[in-house]
């Protein structure tokens, strides 16, 4: 395992240590970290993932060999302390811990987000500000528990990185993707790049019946590209990016076993807290 | 003008978390419920914590599903106690409702592509 950062990088290392340990069943597995000098904490989330699946799988799997410093990260974060080590406060107040989640437990998401991001070390942000963060952060919550089929959960982690004034948060999910979501739903074959661009237009949902859908990624972008913050969507080998200076839409090498989304405001950016209904000081 | 019977989806709801489609469905039943009893509905978004377009698809959203006419609705319904951005929010998912009903998946066949083989 070497470094990972929220990148299309990071998101491809991720791919291709599932691809590996995808040959184990009824196994013991020892992951080392010996070459990760870094891992961004909220990718914690999609890395949740990968090792569920392997414990799915019957395997038991030991996480060793770190570096001092990610240790830290991932034991701050209390990601760690699923596998034994023992969890550290977080004195800088800068962590949405790690959690996972079942599909049903809305509520228990939104109080533990809710909770969260009133941190009092965590960015200033104006009432309404915060309140769109967090809502769109649900919003993949919901959408995740509505539509992936994830058998083993959701998983989310967020991270303030406050040299950069930028809080990111990861919700993830093992479950069959977009592209195989939209082929089952409605019969549409694409690539998974495109099935993301096309999860991604309003009004485009795999919901059928009486209950509209197709309309919670698309305010989620347009509130991201106010506050010049980033999206990235990872789903089966598709990427996509948005960020200020525009999108980018790639596919990687290998599959990510379901979706990823991570959202990263940019807390410095003061114009984008006047949202609507609020003025500016 | 029907009577007005004022709704409050803090009760509805059992709480200020207002996201997941089945809550929604809690509310979207009060609002058909009272309209059968020829009620005009003023639906109070006070008191809340969380609110997200799911369950606002499922709330008012499934309304415009073609059981009631839009003038009905528009005569039937009034929403108060609701913040500016909550009220862009149900603009935007009552416009999206209107165009999911109007035209359920026609335009997808252009999105039907050349799949590579890897994907398929």
């Amino acid at each position: 395992m070497g470094d990972v950062n929220s990148s299309m990088p990071g998101f491809s290392s991720l791919a291709e240590l599932n691809a590996a340990l995808d040959a184990y069943s009824f196994d013991t597995i020892d992951l080392s970290f010996a070459r990760c000098t870094w891992f961004d904490a909220n990718m914690s989330a999609p890395l949740g993932v990968v090792l569920a699946r392997a414990v799915d799988n019957f395997n038991s799997v030991e996480l060793k060999e770190f570096r001092p410093k990610v240790e830290e990260i991932l034991s701050k974060n209390a990601f760690l302390a699923g596998f034994g080590f023992a969890k550290r406060s977080d004195i800088y107040g800068t962590t949405i811990p790690y959690r996972r989640f079942t599909t049903a437990d809305d509520r228990y998401f939104a109080e533990y987000l809710n909770g969260h991001l009133r941190g009092k070390d965590l960015p200033r942000m104006t009432p309404a500000l915060s309140a769109r963060f967090r809502n769109s952060i649900l919003e993949l919550f919901v959408n995740a528990a509505m539509h992936s089929e994830s058998r083993l959960g959701i998983f989310a982690c967020g991270q303030y990185f406050p040299r950069k004034h930028r809080l990111d948060f990861c919700v993830a999910d093992a479950g069959i993707g977009m592209r195989r979501k939209i082929y089952k739903e409605l019969g549409l074959k694409m690539n998974s790049d495109r099935a993301i661009e096309w999860a991604l237009q309003e009004g485009h949902t795999t919901r059928k019946g009486k209950v509209p859908g197709g309309l919670g990624l698309k305010l989620i972008r347009e509130f991201i590209g106010l506050n010049k913050g980033r999206i990235q969507i990872v789903s089966d080998r598709g990427y996509w990016e948005f960020n200020a200076n525009g999108e980018t839409l790639a596919r990687m090498d290998r599959g990510f076993p379901g979706t990823v989304i991570n959202i990263e405001i940019n807390t410095g950016d003061t114009c984008s807290y006047c949202l609507r209904g609020e003025s500016r000081t | 003008m029907a009577e007005v019977v004022k709704l409050k989806i803090f009760d509805i709801v059992g709480g200020p978390v207002w996201v997941s489609t089945e809550d929604g469905q809690k509310v979207f039943e009060k609002i058909t419920t009272a309209f059968q009893a020829n009620r005009t509905v003023d639906l109070s978004f006070a008191n809340r914590e969380n609110l997200i377009t799911a369950f606002l698809n499922a709330a008012i959203g499934q309304l415009y599903g073609g059981a009631y006419q839009e003038s009905f609705l528009k005569e039937h319904l009034v929403f108060s106690d609701i913040a500016d951005d909550d009220r862009a929010m149900l603009e935007r998912a009552i416009e999206n409702a209107k165009r999911y009903f109007a035209n359920p998946q026609g335009y997808d066949q252009a999105w039907q592509g050349v799949v590579d083989e890897d994907e398929e």
